[in-house]
């Protein structure tokens, strides 16, 4: 099943306030740059909140969640390089490295939003017993 | 330069946190905690709260630079563990004007078999003359 499934694909609900309030109290990433407005733009100079780093990550995991066993999943990392906003979507993909290494094999992964702002790029290193 | 500091604690992956968590990110409530689930857990406890003040970070100006998860064992729902998290030797690039702080963690179930590692990495920006 999983050589049928080469390139990995998924787009995530929108991000709204509501998302990020969720977020924060799941998390337990209280930072007020995600859910405080008023902190957001007297504070950190920004015109609104952002999104959680570690949100688009999880949409990340949840891709790979989706087509792999998260039991199988020895590594994941992330590098963040943007940050979404309130209505954006995390559009994420993930595709196969060529090399693969004793039953191991290594996915690129970027998350992005619609427009084309990149949020973060990485990998992870799937056990398989392909 | 910050002093590295680290902080130990237990506690139990709470179910009602991974279904608020599974909820924000979309998922079934009943699903397992998610991958990224591990970076959650150091923040539910006051001595990481005290940790993280002992950094003295300028948090309107801080965000997640990185972040690296090892997995050695499934993390579940209704599990005791412990945690620990070590803050290394800050740094800085960009003509200073960026400070990383790497902090390295490790997840252990109370019986001290190892569940997951971690590397956060934050960086703060720093505030321009006018922003101080």
């Amino acid at each position: 099943m999983q050589s049928n499934h080469p390139d990995l694909h998924l787009e995530s609900p929108v991000i709204t306030r509501h998302r990020l309030a969720l977020y924060c109290a799941g998390s337990g990433d209280h930072s007020p740059l995600h859910v405080d407005l008023d902190f957001a733009r007297n504070d950190a100079g920004l015109d609104d909140v952002i999104g959680h780093g570690m949100l688009t990550m999880a949409y990340l995991g949840e891709m790979l969640a989706r087509v792999y066993s998260i039991a199988d999943v020895r590594e994941f990392s992330v590098r963040f390089l943007g940050q979404s906003k309130i209505g954006d979507r995390i559009v994420c993909d993930g595709k196969r490295a060529p090399n693969e290494d004793g039953g191991r094999i290594r996915i690129e992964l970027q998350a992005t939003t619609p427009s084309g702002l990149r949020l973060a790029k990485g990998y992870a290193i799937i056990e398989t017993a392909e | 330069m910050t002093t590295p500091n680290k902080v130990n604690f237990e506690l139990m992956v709470d179910p009602y946190l991974v279904r608020v968590l599974n909820k924000a990110i979309g998922r079934e409530l009943t699903a397992p905690p998610p991958l990224t689930y591990p970076f959650c857990l150091a923040s539910y406890d006051d001595r990481f709260v005290a940790f993280m003040s002992d950094l003295k970070l300028d948090m309107a100006r801080t965000m997640h630079a990185e972040q690296k998860f090892e997995y050695y064992q499934k993390l579940k729902t209704g599990m005791h563990i412990r945690v620990e998290l070590k803050a290394s030797e800050q740094y800085r690039k960009k003509d200073g004007t960026l400070l990383f702080t790497p902090i390295a963690g490790q997840v252990r179930s109370d019986t001290g078999e190892l569940i997951t590692k971690q590397t956060i990495t934050l960086v703060t920006i720093a505030r321009t003359e006018a922003q101080v």
